[in-house]
């Protein structure tokens, strides 16, 4: 592939650049693997939850029926 | 000394070993006057502090504020996620060990990029980065710190500051390319910062590139700005 270069931006064009076009940036992989692992993340951090909630539940009743 | 920063003899230097590459100051804008910025590796606990830091910003109405949040917030779970199977680096240090270690290892690292002001560092962007197996460096997040997108504050220049500090890490650590992918909101943006034509799904920064970014910060930088490696390697 071949790149055509065009006129280098000096330092103060390129924050004037950025001041009207924020960086925030993903590669769409980098996003998806990311928003993959927060979801699973989620779901082991509700399992967990739930488990410990039953064992709650669990020793209460015990203690009721006691 | 240049030269000396792109082989790697120095690293195996006992003394050069304590003068761990740990930070690259940049130039920015703050409220219209220059200020020296700071890019270095974000520990865990940096990168709580970091994370802490959004929750004002969270409920923002500016799309553009709610994807820095967003993303910033992925790319911390996604480095703790490699960070408990050991493939995160914390640290310049960890990186080269880890890369000694396992030459084809893949290691993730995020760099934060802060200004000092009122006796703190306050974060003003970060990117998150991938050392891949061949030598080369994956830019997968650079996102500004919603603080800095605040009109009000009048942040320019993190964008392309943490790009620097980069290329500087990349010659520190005899990396010959830069690359990540580029989306239809990212492409304009390196285009400009790489004076070419047309960026499409990937942009990659190799050595002419990397001369120009460095000699494009260095025209106005301050003496005082030197790299602290190269400051003390001389």
């Amino acid at each position: 592939m071949t790149v055509k270069r065009t006129k280098p931006m000096t330092l103060e064009e390129l924050w004037d650049f950025e001041d009207k076009h924020p960086v925030v940036f993903a590669s769409p992989r980098a996003l998806a693997e990311a928003r993959l692992i927060a979801e699973l993340n989620r779901v082991k951090r509700g399992r967990r939850r739930g488990r410990s909630n039953s064992t709650l539940h669990r020793a209460s009743r015990k203690l009721a029926t006691a | 000394m240049k030269d000396s920063l792109l082989t790697a003899d120095w690293i195996d230097c006992p003394k050069c070993l304590l003068l761990f590459v740990t930070e690259f100051p940049f130039q920015i804008k703050v409220a219209g006057a220059p200020q020296q910025a700071t890019l270095r590796f974000a520990s865990r606990s940096e990168l709580l502090r970091y994370h802490r830091s959004l929750s004002p910003f969270a409920r923002k109405s500016s799309a553009t504020i709610r994807e820095a949040v967003e993303f910033t917030r992925l790319a911390a779970k996604r480095w703790r996620y490699y960070s408990r199977s050991g493939e995160a680096a914390e640290n310049f240090a960890e990186l080269q060990r880890e890369i000694r270690r396992n030459p084809k290892s893949e290691v993730a690292f995020i760099v934060v990029a802060t200004i000092r002001q009122a006796g703190r560092d306050l974060p003003v962007g970060l990117a998150y980065c991938r050392r891949t197996w061949c030598h080369h460096l994956a830019l997968d997040f650079l996102a500004v710190h919603p603080r800095a997108l605040d009109r009000s504050w009048r942040v320019s220049g993190v964008g392309s500051g943490i790009a620097f500090g980069l290329v500087r890490l990349a010659n520190a650590l005899n990396v010959p390319r830069i690359w990540g992918e580029a989306t239809v909101n990212s492409a304009t943006f390196y285009e400009s910062l790489l004076a070419v034509s047309s960026v499409q799904d990937l942009f990659i920064i190799e050595a002419a590139e990397m001369a120009a970014i460095v000699k494009r910060q260095e025209k106005i930088s301050h003496p005082v700005l030197a790299t602290k490696t190269a400051t003390e390697l001389h």
